[in-house]
C-alpha cells in the first residue's frame, strides 16, 4: 500500500501513456466505424464550427470589399471620374462574371453528371501542418458513407465539364464526415493515362506533391498527358479526372518512371464538393 | 470557474485552429495554438493541470482531424505533464518561459509526431522530418505563446489580498 500511495501520480501519468498508445495502436489500422463517443464529439462541436465558419467566410469578405474601395480611391486619384465610373461598373460586371463562372461549373457538373452527387460544404481544414484532410458538413444521415468518392467539376475544355477527383470519405458521422484529399500522403490512387491506357500509382506526399509511378517501366508518356482513375482496388470510382503529367522523372537503376503530377483543382481553394453517392450506377 | 475557462480556451482554439488560422498559413505553416495553450497553462498551474489540460486538448484534435486517435493527446499530455514538472523551478511573472517552453515544445511534437508517421508506415524522410521540427511554425509558435501568456495572465490572474467592500 506504501508503494501505491507514494507511485500514485506516476503510476496514473504511465497508465494514460500505455492507454493512449494502445488507442493509437487500435485505431491506426483501418477501422469499419467510428466510435460512438467520436461521432458525440463531433456532432456537438459541427454546428459550432459551421457557424464559425460562415463568419469567417463573411470577415473576409468585408476585408475584401474594403480593399476593393481603397483600390477604387486609388484609381480615382490617378484618372478622372468618368474612368471611375467605367472601373466602377467593370468591376461589378467582373464580379458577375466571377461568380457567374463559378455556379455555372457546379450548375453543369449536376446537369451533366452520369453520378448522383451529394453537394456539400467545407466546413473545417486540418488545422496541423502533417495532413491535408477537411470535414464536410453532410454525413451517414444524408447518405453518405466511408469509401465515397469526393469530387468537383472543372471545365476541362470549352464547355465541358467533368468531375475531378477531390479525395475519398474516411469517416462519417451523423452529420458530418471527414475526407481526405487526393494530395494527403495517406491516399494511393490507382491512375490511368487516357491516351495509352497505360496503368499507374499515383499519391500524395507529406509536403503536398502529387507524385506517381507506372507499372510499366518502358510505358509511352509524355508531359501533359491526362490521367484519370483506373478503378483498380475499387476504391474510386472510376474515370474520374486527376490532373496532367508535368515532369517525367526515369530512373534506369531501379527501372521505374516517376512522374509528377499537377492537381487540376487548387485544393487550397476549395470551399464546396460533391459526394458521388451510389457509385456503382455512375461507372462504366 | 478557472475550470470553465480553460474548457472554453479550447473549444475556442478548435475553432481557431480549424477555421481561421489554415487561411492565414504563413511560409506554409499555421501556429499550434493548443501547444501554445497547454504549455501556458501547465507553467501557470501545475503538472496535473497541465496534464489533463494536454490530454483532453490532443483528444478533442485528434477525433475532429486525424484517422488515428491518440497522437496528438499523448504528446500534448506529455508536454503538458513535463512543462508542469519543469514549472516549479522556474519563475511564474516571466513572458520568456512560455515562450522557450513552447519552442521546446514544438520541437518535441514534430520530432514525436514524425517518429510515429514512421513507425505507421507512412513515407517520412529524415529530410521532410528535420524540415518539420525546424519550420517556420518554432516561430509561429513562440509568438503564439507569449500573446496567449499575455491574455492568460489578465483572465487567471487573482489578487492575492481582497479587501472586502465596507
Amino acid at each position: 500500500m506504501y508503494f501505491l500511495k507514494k507511485y500514485k501520480e506516476r503510476m496514473i501519468v504511465a497508465a494514460v501513456a500505455i492507454i493512449l498508445i494502445v488507442i493509437i495502436g487500435y485505431t491506426a489500422r483501418e477501422r469499419l466505424n467510428i466510435s460512438r463517443s467520436e461521432n458525440l464529439i463531433g456532432k456537438l462541436l459541427r454546428p459550432v464550427i459551421s457557424f464559425s465558419s460562415d463568419v469567417q467566410n463573411r470577415v473576409s469578405g468585408f476585408f475584401t470589399s474594403i480593399g476593393d474601395v481603397f483600390d477604387a480611391k486609388e484609381e480615382n486619384e490617378v484618372l478622372h471620374a468618368r474612368i471611375k465610373q467605367l472601373e466602377s461598373e467593370n468591376r461589378d460586371l467582373q464580379n458577375i462574371i466571377g461568380k457567374a463562372d463559378y455556379l455555372k461549373r457546379e450548375q453543369m457538373l449536376t446537369e451533366n453528371t452520369p453520378y448522383d452527387l451529394i453537394k456539400a460544404r467545407i466546413i473545417a481544414k486540418e488545422p496541423g501542418n502533417w495532413f491535408d484532410q477537411f470535414i464536410i458538413d453532410k454525413g451517414s444521415k444524408d447518405g453518405i458513407s466511408k469509401g465515397d468518392t469526393v469530387v468537383q467539376g472543372i471545365e476541362i475544355e470549352k464547355d465541358v465539364y467533368i468531375e475531378c477527383l477531390v479525395g475519398r470519405i474516411v469517416d462519417t458521422g451523423d452529420n458530418w464526415s471527414k475526407v481526405v484529399s487526393l494530395i494527403d500522403e495517406l491516399n494511393s490512387t490507382s491512375f490511368k493515362i487516357i491516351r495509352t491506357q497505360d496503368g499507374g500509382i499515383v499519391s500524395g506526399s507529406v509536403d503536398g506533391l502529387l507524385e506517381g509511378y507506372l507499372f510499366d517501366y518502358t510505358a509511352d508518356v509524355i508531359e501533359g498527358d491526362q490521367l484519370y482513375t483506373s478503378g483498380l482496388g475499387g476504391i474510386y470510382t472510376k474515370d474520374i479526372y486527376i490532373g496532367e503529367v508535368s515532369e517525367i522523372i526515369g530512373d534506369q537503376e531501379e527501372l521505374t518512371k516517376r512522374l509528377v503530377i499537377e492537381p487540376a483543382l487548387d485544393f487550397k481553394k476549395l470551399y464546396n464538393v460533391f459526394i458521388i453517392n451510389n457509385q456503382e450506377e455512375g461507372s462504366y | 470557474m478557472t475550470t470553465f475557462l480553460v474548457g472554453m480556451t479550447l473549444i475556442l482554439n478548435i475553432i481557431l485552429q480549424s477555421v481561421m488560422l489554415p487561411g492565414f498559413k504563413v511560409l506554409g505553416a499555421s501556429p499550434n495554438t493548443a501547444l501554445a495553450i497547454v504549455v501556458v497553462i501547465a507553467l501557470s498551474r501545475g503538472r496535473i493541470y497541465g496534464g489533463v489540460v494536454g490530454l483532453i486538448s490532443g483528444l478533442i484534435m485528434d477525433v475532429m482531424f486525424s484517422m488515428t486517435i491518440g497522437i496528438s493527446s499523448l504528446i500534448l499530455f506529455i508536454i503538458g505533464y513535463v512543462t508542469g514538472i519543469a514549472a516549479d523551478s522556474f519563475a511564474k511573472e516571466n513572458a520568456v518561459n512560455p515562450v522557450i517552453f513552447t519552442l521546446l515544445g514544438t520541437v518535441f511534437y514534430n520530432a514525436l509526431f514524425a517518429m510515429f508517421m514512421y513507425f505507421a508506415s507512412r513515407n517520412v524522410t529524415l529530410e521532410y522530418a528535420v524540415k518539420s521540427i525546424l519550420s517556420f511554425e518554432l516561430i509561429l509558435n513562440g509568438i503564439a505563446a507569449l500573446l496567449i501568456y499575455m491574455l492568460f495572465r489578465k483572465i487567471f490572474s487573482r489578487p492575492q489580498i481582497r479587501f472586502n467592500k465596507r
